[in-house]
């Protein structure tokens, strides 16, 4: 069910509710043709829609997360939320979510959302989180503090 | 005198009907403030689409949310179009994850869908650190029903191994 991918490479992900009321997921690596897909026997109703970069470094027995890990800028694509996959659409009125330290640093942030096409685009950026970062604000390449 | 009595009585119980019957509509329509917010939004939605609001608790807060939809005949949602610019929703802080939730209200949808790029992850700059990026429904503030897809960095030997992966909160396999 899961294969290997390389930084860089455009991956396309799906989950959709078949009639029998089964979610599916499909997950394309579209570099390199590679793809592969699943059913779960759960019948849930979709309440939420999300498009995120999540913090995996938990500290052992989940009592915290580790401080996040740099990455390189991830640029959602083509986000799509309908009744089926012939009726690709997306809605405007999202709710944007930064990922931010106990203190109040901000670790990693959305950008704005934008429109390419009939779709949105936007890029969750890593922010420096160490000291020296908290006491100035570098949008977009370096760090800053929630206020 | 009996008759005086049970004729105001008559008189009574018919001005409590006729009130009531003033009244009722009133409480079976939308508050005016949503269909006022509705036609000004239904200006900006794309012919045959027309408005639809709703409003979504959010942290004990009600939030308008409108969307510009196209019904069928039944009255099913069919698609939801892409007007350019409506009410700024809410933004909200994690200590576990970054992006853009969509909160559905009354509308059905079946699929989410989204493609990125696979990021490189500096694993050495924080030992036992890691990013996940997923398109998924709920888990946010609705449990349960979180069913996600997307990408996550492993960790052999200390050097990052990215996958394709899919989670769920099931207790089931497929």
């Amino acid at each position: 069910m899961e294969f290997a991918v390389k930084p860089g490479d455009l991956v396309r992900a799906q989950v959709e509710q078949v009639p029998s009321g089964r979610w599916r997921y499909i997950v394309e690596d579209e570099t390199n043709g590679v793809s592969a897909w699943g059913t779960k026997p759960v019948h849930y109703v979709a309440r939420e829609a999300e498009w995120i970069v999540e913090d995996s470094g938990r500290v052992p027995l989940g009592t915290g997360y580790y401080p996040l890990a740099d990455f390189t800028p991830v640029a959602f694509s083509d986000l799509a939320v309908g009744e089926s996959g012939d009726a690709r659409t997306f809605l405007p009125d999202l709710s944007s979510i930064e990922m931010v330290q106990s203190d109040g640093t901000v670790e990693a942030g959305q950008g704005p959302l934008r429109s390419r096409g009939t779709f949105a685009v936007f890029t969750v950026r890593y922010w420096r989180a160490d000291p020296a970062c908290r006491t100035r604000a570098e949008p977009l390449v370096g760090c800053r503090t929630r206020v | 005198m009996r008759n005086i009595a049970r004729w105001l009585c008559v008189i009574c119980l018919a001005a409590f009907a006729a009130v009531a019957l003033a009244f009722v509509p009133a409480l079976l329509v939308q508050p005016r403030w949503w269909s006022w917010y509705a036609r000004g939004e239904a200006a900006r939605c794309r012919p045959r689409y027309a408005a639809r609001v709703w409003v979504h608790e959010v942290r004990g807060h009600q939030v308008p949310y409108v969307a510009c939809v196209f019904e069928a005949p039944n009255g099913e949602v069919q698609s939801v179009s892409t007007a350019p610019s409506f009410s700024p929703a809410p933004s909200y802080t994690s200590r576990g994850w970054s992006g853009y939730v969509f909160v559905a209200g009354v509308l059905r949808y079946r699929m989410v869908s989204g493609e990125w790029p696979v990021p490189a992850v500096n694993c050495s700059s924080v030992p036992g650190g890691g990013i996940s990026v997923w398109v998924g429904v709920n888990g946010w503030q609705y449990f349960p029903g979180l069913f996600q897809t997307g990408t996550e960095p492993h960790r052999v030997n200390g050097t990052p191994v990215y996958q394709a992966v899919f989670s769920d909160d099931a207790l089931d396999d497929a």
